[in-house]
């Protein structure tokens, strides 16, 4: 039953996620905007549609919509929303690979159709994920070391509760893992969400090719994502706020979701797109910020 | 007083790592306000001259030097950018390595709790000031690695717990605010004999 709670809200809030990420960065730029709940009207239209298919895909591309959402559903039934407890616990080198698969099968999807911008989008998300890799292990480690636990939910919720200003190193991991949330989720500074430029696509170019369900599913699957990377930084800076008994848990999880949407809006709407080149100094300085929380963390 | 080490830090590391010259300088006068704050908070000492030593910190670092590096920028027609002879990407780098050296540095001379962290962040400053220094080309941003080496010295000074007494703090800062007030004379006078303020090329000046 828990279980399929938890599935649940991660399922329901990935999309209000995105809806409140898109109606804070139209309300920044003086724009009325699309309503909030907008993504779910968009999953609905895009589930009842069929299928469109390149002719020279293989089983490679019906095979990558469903891979990649089951496994972020995955990753997420390991991640603590609302409770200490989650369904699934796991080890966190685990929970850094299973995050690789749906990338994996994402990119192969997009060199499989054969199109000039699967490849491309491939290329690049295979590039800014690579320079991310050492900035998530290291934050990941950092957490590890201050929850005093290998398991994801066990190094979430093991956090030493506290006053949060009072904690640089826990106020710099969350940073790290915020600035990852952009990088990871195809975000601003990084990748542009709502452009379809050639020049400017990382992410998008990668899902051009798929229609319909497929595109619903991974939709779907990134919204998820999102919630996940936000309820880790949330969780990090405040630990107490997963020990409410289950009826303020529920409704305090969907406020850290619409907070940190609300900021990531503002993040996203204060800042500009970098260039390419530039993405691997952004990358550079989380990885040097997870290495001074953890020096941090060991001197203080 | 922990939050407040590593926000110095992390403004010093932005200092380094930036690109563009007013940032930094905006970084440089926040970095002053925050250690017009430490007096306060560190060792026990009176508050009349706990309040002296906040204040002339504020005064100097977060206020005179910033407007007289901003005038020095505006007046010199410098531009935006602090070139370096590194890429930015090896700058972050090796902030990054030396930052992690200080900080093993510090494990290793046996300081404990509080006191270790504050040194390794005063340290930390003192090396990324050290390379701003080395390998910044405009004299600007030499100033203000200067100036980031000086606060990395202070920081060190009131986590090392070390007493220092008033007359010698007046006189760091006397000395600092001087050291400064030159430089921007002398940039002044560079840019009007060469007008540009690029110092590998006074390494041609022959007499």
């Amino acid at each position: 039953m828990t279980f399929a709670a938890h599935i649940a809200l991660f399922i329901l809030l990935g999309p209000l996620l995105v809806g409140v990420v898109r109606k804070t960065k139209a309300f920044l730029s003086c724009r009325q905007g699309a309503p909030v709940f907008q993504p779910f009207l968009d999953l609905w239209k895009l589930f009842r549609r069929g299928v469109v298919r390149s002719m020279t895909a293989s089983w490679i591309f019906d095979l990558s919509a469903p891979v990649v959402l089951g496994a972020s559903l995955v990753l997420a039934a390991a991640t603590p929303l609302w409770s200490r407890e989650v369904p699934l616990p796991m080890h966190f080198i685990l929970f850094l690979y299973l995050m690789a698969l749906p990338r994996f099968f994402q990119t192969l999807a997009g060199l499989d159709t054969g199109s000039a911008f699967g490849g491309l989008g491939s290329s690049r998300e295979v590039a800014v994920s690579a320079m991310a890799e050492p900035a998530l292990i290291l934050s990941f480690c950092g957490l590890a070391y201050l929850g005093g636990a290998d398991t994801v939910s066990g190094m979430v919720t093991g956090v030493p509760p506290g006053r949060v200003l009072w904690r640089p190193d826990v106020i710099l991991l969350a940073g790290t893992m915020f600035l990852l949330l952009l990088a990871e989720n195809a975000r601003i500074p990084v990748d542009d969400p709502a452009t379809h430029l050639e020049l400017t696509m990382i992410h998008e170019a990668m899902v051009l090719d798929h229609a319909g369900v497929d595109l619903a599913m991974i939709q779907l699957a990134s919204g998820v994502r999102l919630v996940l990377f936000s309820a880790l930084v949330s969780g990090t800076l405040f630990p107490e706020a997963l020990s409410l008994p289950p009826f303020l848990a529920i409704p305090a999880a969907v406020m850290k979701v619409i907070l940190s949407g609300a900021l990531i809006g503002a993040a996203e709407a204060g800042m500009a797109r970098m260039k390419l080149s530039r993405v691997a100094s952004y990358l550079l300085i989380a990885t040097v910020l997870a290495a001074i929380a953890l020096a941090v963390r060991h001197a203080g | 007083m922990n939050t407040i080490t590593v926000l110095l830090l992390l403004l010093g590391l932005h200092m380094a790592v930036t690109e563009r010259i007013r940032p930094a300088i905006h970084s440089l006068a926040a970095q002053g306000i925050l250690l017009g704050l430490l007096p306060f908070l560190a060792a026990p000492v009176p508050a009349w001259r706990a309040a002296g030593l906040g204040l002339a910190t504020v005064a100097v670092k977060s206020v005179a030097i910033p407007l007289i590096l901003t005038r020095a920028v505006n007046r010199l027609e410098i531009g935006q950018e602090s070139e370096s002879l590194l890429s930015t990407k090896t700058v972050i780098l090796l902030t990054g390595a030396l930052t992690l050296s200080a900080f093993v540095a510090c494990a290793r001379f046996g300081l404990s709790g509080q006191d270790r962290l504050g040194a390794a962040a005063g340290l930390t400053l003192l090396f990324s000031g050290l390379l701003m220094m080395t390998t910044r080309v405009k004299a600007v941003s030499q100033v203000i690695g200067f100036v980031v080496l000086e606060n990395g010295i202070f920081l060190f000074g009131a986590a090392s717990g070390s007493d220092f007494t008033l007359p010698i703090e007046l006189g760091i800062f006397l000395d600092l605010f001087v050291a400064v007030f030159l430089m921007g004379i002398l940039m002044l006078k560079i840019q009007r004999a060469f007008t540009h303020m690029d110092v590998r090329k006074i390494h041609t000046l022959k007499d």
